[in-house]
């Protein structure tokens, strides 16, 4: 349950996850869920309703126009930034430069190009294994396989995937940089982002400059800390 | 952070006496921990009595049988067969086929009954990298990374590329545990390879104007939060800049051993390992601290004989070759080298003719960086009783994994008996081994 608890608000109750003490008085919400998982018959998807039925869980997780500060991620009033596994760097890369989603219903030729690609680029950023929950920074190597590696390269400058057609069907740049928003940190971009974005995209020159340079913001947000951490 | 909470006095070393002596002073002068500049001052006081700055650790993952390498029983049942040939080290054989490690033995001392707790090889690296035992509530760093770690203030602007590296990393390649993510072994592979994801697909300009752009991407996400999981967290930012410094650095050449003449090249063997090695001396030149390269295949589980003789084939030019130069280049006092596995291999050949796992006694092989050559410590028993339910009472002189942890710090100048504060609070020792004094005084 602590790490049920850990998957779902980004941290567990006890740290570290795997070393609950033995013998000794447990919070009281890691008592009740224990209970309630042991009295329904290991039930992981009825723990994991109570989970996310619980009002924490849909209150917002961010906290907008203060400060956050160490209490704040303590009393889970916002969602810890944590990095995101190798496999959901590698998932989310792969979902943000295609069209259509890939989830079991996806083709199954795509489902193994797919397959293939994240597995490469997992062996290469490292996989954290059974250590997802200890906070971690990030490496060199990860960095440069994000700012040079195969998979960016072959999904961004493939030429068949997202980033290639939003840039020639987009009606304007406004709209290109929303969609780029929208395909890579799942939002809408801020005024303030759109306003900065379009400059830079206007400012090559032709048509094809600005199809790269909308390439090129795919890539820029795919590097981005927002894209690589949960928040 | 260094974070030092506590300067014990157990440590002992002499060569430790200045660096002791600063340290006492900071703590009578009220300096809780280290500054940057003070561990500057301190190393740099210390540094004449530490001559090792880096280290080469030839990894023999899968465990190298100790009886077909470094410790070998002629004549005696558990040989087998396998012969011993002298060395130029006075009362030192190595087992028949390292002929050219002959050569260069004086200035390689072993370590012949070195004792782990663990015999299973996950469990076993772990504990022969770091110097600890898995352990639930901690991830310990391996011993590049604590060297890193402790050479930081010192290595500051001075070197481009990452100070700790793995060359051919087998399936456990060095971490830097508690002390984050930044001092893992950056990975490469063969030497004929370019390193990966090291050159941008991009032109300049529209690499330039990517990196605009990401800087407008990054500039809204942390803005006024600090981080409170991870200390000194930055989003990988500062990993950003090391990635483009290093791209551009001529550093990089090191990795490349191409430019090499090609005898120079062959002397290391016609390998991988051998072309690993030759890179590691090349690194180690440029400012790397430590580099790991790995040479697998040792879990000789059938017909071990065999194939422990085709590893040290490859094994045996590359060391000799590696100790020669070093030596040549003036780099063996300041390096230390260090070759071995995470565990031996049983006196007993098995039903098909294979040594299975033997944590009991086993031999690591020291040179440089102080090391004093020639010298061996420990003895395993060349007539063992296969049902003695002790077998780490038949040896004679043993040291743990912790005690040759130990002693490279000691070689290193590094203070391992003081507590480091962990991420989760808990004082822990860089290393809580007994130094084996007797490979490194004069």
């Amino acid at each position: 349950m602590n790490r049920l608890w850990a998957v779902v608000f980004g941290g567990p109750i006890i740290t570290p996850v795997d070393d609950i003490p033995w013998g000794e008085e447990l919070p009281e919400e890691l008592e009740i869920l224990a209970k309630d998982f042991i009295e329904h018959g290991y039930d992981l998807r009825r723990s994991l309703q109570i989970l996310t039925r619980l009002r924490i869980f849909q209150l917002e997780s961010q906290l907008v126009g203060s400060e956050v500060t160490r209490d704040h991620e303590n009393l889970l009033a916002v969602f810890p930034q944590i990095r995101l596994r190798p496999e959901q760097v590698a998932g989310s890369l792969l979902q943000a430069t295609s069209l259509s989603t890939l989830d079991a219903t996806a083709n199954v030729l795509n489902r193994v190009v797919n397959f293939g690609q994240q597995l490469d680029f997992v062996t290469r950023f490292g996989d954290f294994g059974k250590d997802e929950f200890i906070p971690r920074g990030e490496t060199v190597t990860q960095r440069l396989l994000m700012l040079n590696g195969k998979l960016l390269r072959e999904r961004l400058d493939g030429g068949l995937l997202a980033a290639n057609k939003v840039s020639t069907v987009a009606p304007d740049l406004d709209k290109a940089v929303e969609v780029a928003y929208l395909c890579c940190l799942t939002r809408y971009p801020s005024a303030a982002e759109t306003k900065q974005f379009v400059p830079l995209i206007e400012q090559t020159r032709g048509e094809y400059g600005k199809r790269l340079a909308i390439v090129d913001m795919y890539w820029a947000l795919m590097n981005s800390a927002e894209f690589n951490w949960n928040h | 952070m260094q974070n030092i909470a506590n300067t014990t006095t157990g440590c002992g070393g002499w060569e430790h006496f200045s660096r002791r002596s600063f340290l006492r002073l900071a703590g009578l002068s009220g300096i809780s921990w280290l500054t940057p500049l003070a561990t500057q001052l301190a190393r740099a006081a210390e540094s004449q009595f530490a001559p090792a700055k880096s280290i080469i650790l030839l990894w023999m993952e899968g465990a190298p049988s100790q009886l077909e390498t470094f410790d070998p029983h002629p004549g005696k049942t558990i040989a087998y067969g396998s012969t011993a040939i002298p060395t130029r080290a006075k009362n030192i054989q190595i087992v028949s086929g390292f002929q050219q490690l002959a050569d260069v033995m004086d200035n390689v001392s072993l370590v012949r009954a070195l004792t782990s707790e663990e015999g299973d090889h996950e469990r076993a690296i772990y504990n022969m990298k770091t110097g600890y035992r898995m352990d639930p509530t901690v991830l310990h760093p391996a011993v590049g990374s604590v060297i890193c770690h402790q050479f930081d203030a010192m290595d500051a602007g001075q070197v481009d590329i990452p100070r700790h590296i793995s060359i051919l990393p087998g399936g456990f390649p060095a971490r830097g545990g508690y002390l984050g993510d930044r001092y893992d072994a950056f990975k490469v592979y063969d030497p004929v390879q370019p390193v990966p994801d090291m050159e941008s697909y991009m032109d300049e300009a529209r690499q330039r104007s990517r990196l605009k752009m990401l800087e407008v991407a990054n500039q809204n996400f942390s803005a006024g939060r600090e981080h409170p999981s991870v200390a000194k967290h930055d989003f990988g930012r500062s990993n950003l800049d090391a990635a483009l410094k290093m791209m551009s650095s001529e550093q990089l050449d090191a990795f490349d051993v191409s430019s090499v003449s090609a005898s120079e090249r062959l002397k290391y063997g016609d390998s991988p390992f051998g072309r690993g090695c030759l890179a590691g001396l090349r690194l180690i030149q440029a400012g790397v601290r430590c580099v790991e390269v790995t040479l697998s295949g040792w879990d000789t589980h059938a017909n071990n004989h065999e194939l422990q003789g085709e590893r040290i084939k490859i094994l045996d030019p590359a060391l000799a070759a590696l100790i020669q130069d070093l030596k040549t280049q003036d780099l063996l006092e300041s390096t230390l080298v260090v070759c071995g596995g995470e565990f031996g291999r049983t006196p007993f050949l098995n039903g098909v003719g294979g040594r299975d796992h033997w944590p009991h006694g086993f031999t690591m092989a020291l040179a440089g960086g102080g090391i004093q050559g020639g010298r061996v410590v420990g003895e395993t028993n060349s007539d063992p009783n296969p049902e003695n339910p002790d077998p780490k009472g038949d040896l004679r002189d043993s040291h743990s994994v912790a005690d040759l942890h130990s002693t490279i710090y000691e070689a290193l100048g590094i203070p391992f008996a003081e507590e480091v504060i962990t991420p989760i609070g808990r004082p822990l020792k860089i290393s809580e081994g007994k130094p084996i004094h007797r490979l490194l005084e004069v």
